[in-house]
This record gives structure tokens, sequence and C-alpha cells, in this order.
């Protein structure tokens, strides 16, 4: 599956547009981290544990929009984009969006 | 106890920045561009999707500053530096991986910056793009 956030993709021509696929996640944080990365805030600096676990869910919620165009027939993804909220409960939502379509090469 | 912390945070602080520009300095020859287009002059043959993020706090102590200066407002030089290093250490992840596939150029690059649920100011920015070669 070739995944770009471009409109084309260089040397391959899009020959069929599937339509809209998107995949989302909803984490809640794990306690141990968050103790762990309230003590770090103290001193400031990067919040490893919270790097990673965004992270991880981002490439879950792609995982499932590349299933979903997979499941379409699609084999190339454009326009891909991101979107992160933080909702009720100290969880954050992990949001990924795109066009499935079928590519030929040049 | 105040100060200790704030000592500690602008210490990591420079050593983040120093790091920075080490490696940015590495990665120097891939061009990022927030355009479409690849430069003039490339024909790529290959695109990919890369990605990068980074969640940075600021120490005790600037928390703690800032809190006086949301009652008066004005700029707040804490919150602003923790920002722009966060967005500096994502669109560097997302280079140096880019950099490892070989990527001549990043294009359409998009910043993203959110507010993970915790109190403290510590928010993330995620920084993603198409390299091309």
């Amino acid at each position: 599956m070739l995944i770009v956030n471009t409109e084309t993709i260089p040397g391959q021509n899009i020959v069929e547009m599937k339509g809209l696929v998107s995949g989302n996640t909803i984490r809640a944080k794990h306690i141990g981290r968050d103790i762990g990365a309230g003590l770090k805030n103290l001193v400031g600096g990067e919040l490893k544990g919270y790097t990673e676990l965004l992270s991880e869910a981002r490439r879950e919620a792609m995982d499932r929009m590349i299933a979903e165009a997979t499941a379409m027939g699609a084999n190339a993804i454009v326009n891909v984009r991101f979107s992160t909220s933080a909702i009720a409960g100290g969880a954050a939502e992990l949001y990924s969006y795109g066009t499935a379509v079928v590519t030929e090469s040049v | 106890m105040l100060v200790v912390l704030g000592g500690i945070g602008r210490m990591r602080e420079s050593q983040h920045l120093e790091s920075l520009a080490e490696r940015e300095d590495r990665v120097s020859a891939v061009m990022v561009l927030d355009t479409a287009s690849s430069p003039i002059g490339l024909d790529p043959v290959h695109a990919e999707l890369v990605i990068g993020n980074a969640v940075i706090g600021t120490d005790y102590l600037k928390q703690w500053f800032s809190k006086w200066r949301n009652l008066f407002g004005g700029e707040m030089r804490a919150y602003q530096k923790v920002l722009s290093r966060a967005r500096r250490e994502a669109q560097l992840r997302m280079v140096e991986d880019a950099f490892e596939l070989g990527a001549r150029a990043v294009v359409n690059v998009r910043f993203e910056t959110s507010q993970i649920a915790m109190r403290s100011a510590a928010p993330e920015v995620l920084c993603y793009g198409t390299f091309v070669r």
C-alpha cells in the first residue's frame, strides 16, 4: 500500500478513485506512564512515554485506514490527513483519513 | 526547590537545542517544502509518507511563572520556547526518517499541535509530509 499526503504520486497514474477511507483509535493513558510523565514534567523536557504512546496509537489508526482501503481493492491512499483530539476522561483520539485509489505505474 | 527544578530545566533545554542543531546539520541536504509539488529540477520516481512527533513539557519553575503571566497577559515565553522546540524535534524526526530512506526532499509538510489530556502544559506536535526521491 502506497501512502502519500499529496494528491498525486510521482511515477504513478491514478486510474480509479475508490473513495474516502479512515481509521481511528482512542487511547487512555497508562497510570504508570502518567506518574512518570508527571515527575518528568517537573524538570521539563520530552515526555517520551507520551511521544511513543501517541505514535503507536497513530500507527494503529493508520493500519485501520489501510485495512479499509485494502478491502475496497485500492493499492494506494492519497491526500492523507491526521487529526488528534483530547476527549473526556484523559483519553486522546487519533484519527487518520485519506482517499483510496487504484494506481498504475507510468 | 523551584529554582533547582528551573536550573535542571534550563540545562536540559540547552542540551536539547544543541542536539537539534547538530542533527539538523546532518540532514540539511534534504529539502523541506510545504508545497505539493517537488522542487524544480527534481523528477521523483518514488514517494511515501513520513511522520514525526514529540511531546515536550516545560519545567515547574516556568510553569509557575507562566501562571503569574496569565494574570497580566502578554507573551508566554516559556511555552513559546517549548512549542518551537517540539516543532523542530517533530520535523527533525520526520526528516531523519526520510533521510534514511534516501529522500531528496519532503513535500507537502503539515504541522498539527494538540493538547493531550493533562493539567500541565505538554503539547504534542505532529509533523508529516511526503518524501520524494
